[in-house]
């Protein structure tokens, strides 16, 4: 077997999916400049019902689940509506995990009682760039700041007592301040986790279909990237210094960081959660989107991670995971990704990161710049352990 | 170096990644909370361990004086 397929496997029979439900396709109540759905030719505008949510997990099989109610923002689709899916993924068969991801805005306290108070106990993440400045590509379809209910919602979640993790985009908003985004984060006790995730921008297009605001358009500029877009050196840079800040502020009390955590578990020689640093990556991704549209991981560029346009023309999930279908494409462009990494020294520990992210940044010749990014977080991560296990054993004597 | 980040990495090396939480997309900050919860969770077990150790040893320190 090549050495870069022990970096993506493929999933058995019994294997835990990982499976995002697109409950209202790419509709959402704010305007992020950067979003990448609303990039996307436009969809049907449809809802999910609970009934397509029931069909699917008999489509699905036998296979334990990771769901993420996604979008868009997932609390359009109204408490009624998640609340019929939420008991519909009650009934499957086998063990059922549930997150939901919100730009936090309609996050009031009977969301958080609803999610608070099933059986499935549901795992609430939010989007939040930082402080109000960092947040502001995250504006309202009349342009308004949306930092202050977000405020709200993160409030009203310690006052329940529940945890939240937070999404951070790094872009050009806040790359260069890890220290006032850290701050920040630890005026809110509900925050447990804090997971970074790299606006890599090159090479990206409005689809003409989707209509954007005025704002945004701005932003895509002729022949040049767009203005919110960051390089993977940008992005080790940020992340070597947040790292230093948490440990040496000691934040590390208040909450843990991703993708540094994951990057640990690996470095000791485990396999983390993360599908960046897991071998575990797209083909363990299922996308339901109203109507029945059923995709791999919606990173991916849409004429490649295509199972299936109706739930009803595929017989079997497990046949288009391991690609005997329409994901033969997809095999062959992850391994022009992934060919790379087999005689590469950091790939027990790097794992090949994100395939749809590396496939952008070749085409604009930065894919070298990704594995530095990669090389660069997972060196000065050992630095650490090393400082930190010899500072140990000197204060034991 | 923070104490803490030591706390961190023997917690990290105690733990077995279990399949709950083998499945996390980029799309996601959530599932982490599992991750946060079971590795704080140790970390608040092995600083009672040692506190209790350092009372027991002060005890010993304290009847031998």
């Amino acid at each position: 077997m090549a050495k870069w397929r022990e970096l993506y496997k493929t999933p058995s029979d019994s294997d835990k999916l990982s499976v995002i439900l697109k409950l209202v396709g790419e509709a959402c109540n704010i305007d992020c400049n950067y979003c990448y759905e609303k990039r996307k030719p436009k969809t049907s505008g449809r809802m999910l019902e609970a009934s397509e949510v029931r069909n699917f997990l008999t489509y699905l099989g036998n296979h334990p689940l990771a769901v993420e109610l996604h979008g868009g923002e997932p609390l359009l689709a109204g408490r009624k509506r998640v609340a019929d899916i939420l008991n519909v993924l009650q009934e499957h068969s086998l063990p059922v995990s549930i997150k939901v991801m919100t730009n936090g805005l309609l996050l009031d306290d009977e969301w958080l009682q609803l999610f608070s108070n099933t059986k499935l106990n549901v795992q609430i993440g939010i989007s939040l760039d930082g402080d109000p400045d960092h947040n502001l590509y995250r504006l309202d379809f009349s342009g308004q700041t949306t930092s202050s209910l977000v405020e709200h919602s993160l409030r009203a979640a310690h006052q329940l007592g529940i945890d939240i993790g937070v999404l951070c985009v790094v872009h050009q908003r806040n790359v260069y301040d890890p220290e006032g985004v850290l701050h920040y984060f630890t005026k809110f006790p509900a925050i447990k986790t804090v997971k970074f995730a790299p606006c890599f921008d090159y090479n990206v297009e409005q689809h003409p279909t989707v209509k954007r605001s005025d704002s945004t358009l701005s932003l895509f500029s002729l022949n040049e990237d767009p203005e919110w877009s960051i390089s993977p050196h940008e992005f080790s840079i940020f992340l070597n210094k947040s790292f230093d800040i948490w440990c040496k502020e000691d934040f590390l009390s208040s909450f843990f960081l991703e993708p540094q955590t994951s990057l640990l578990r690996s470095i000791l020689g485990q396999i983390p959660a993360d599908c960046h640093t897991s071998p575990r990556k797209c083909s363990y991704v299922v996308t339901l989107y109203p109507g029945g549209r059923i995709t791999s991981c919606d990173e991916l560029p849409a004429f490649l991670s295509l199972y299936t346009d109706s739930i009803n023309e595929t017989t079997s999930i497990d046949k288009a995971l391991i690609f005997e279908e329409n994901s033969h494409l997809l095999n062959e462009w992850v391994e022009q990704v992934l060919q790379k990494c087999s005689n590469c020294e950091y790939s027990h520990v790097c794992r090949g990161g994100c395939v749809a992210a590396r496939q952008r940044l070749k085409s604009v010749g930065k894919d070298e710049e990704y594995c530095q990014y990669r090389i660069s977080v997972i060196e000065h991560l050992r630095a650490m352990i090393s400082e930190t296990t010899l500072d140990f054993h000197k204060s034991r004597g | 170096m923070s104490s803490r980040f030591h706390e961190l990495i023997k917690a990290i090396s105690k733990t077995s990644p279990s399949s709950e939480y083998l499945s996390e997309t980029t799309h996601t900050s959530a599932v982490s909370l599992s991750e946060w919860r079971q590795l704080s969770s140790i970390m608040t077990d092995d600083k009672s361990a040692t506190d209790t150790l350092n009372e027991s040893h002060d005890q010993v320190s304290d009847r031998e004086d």
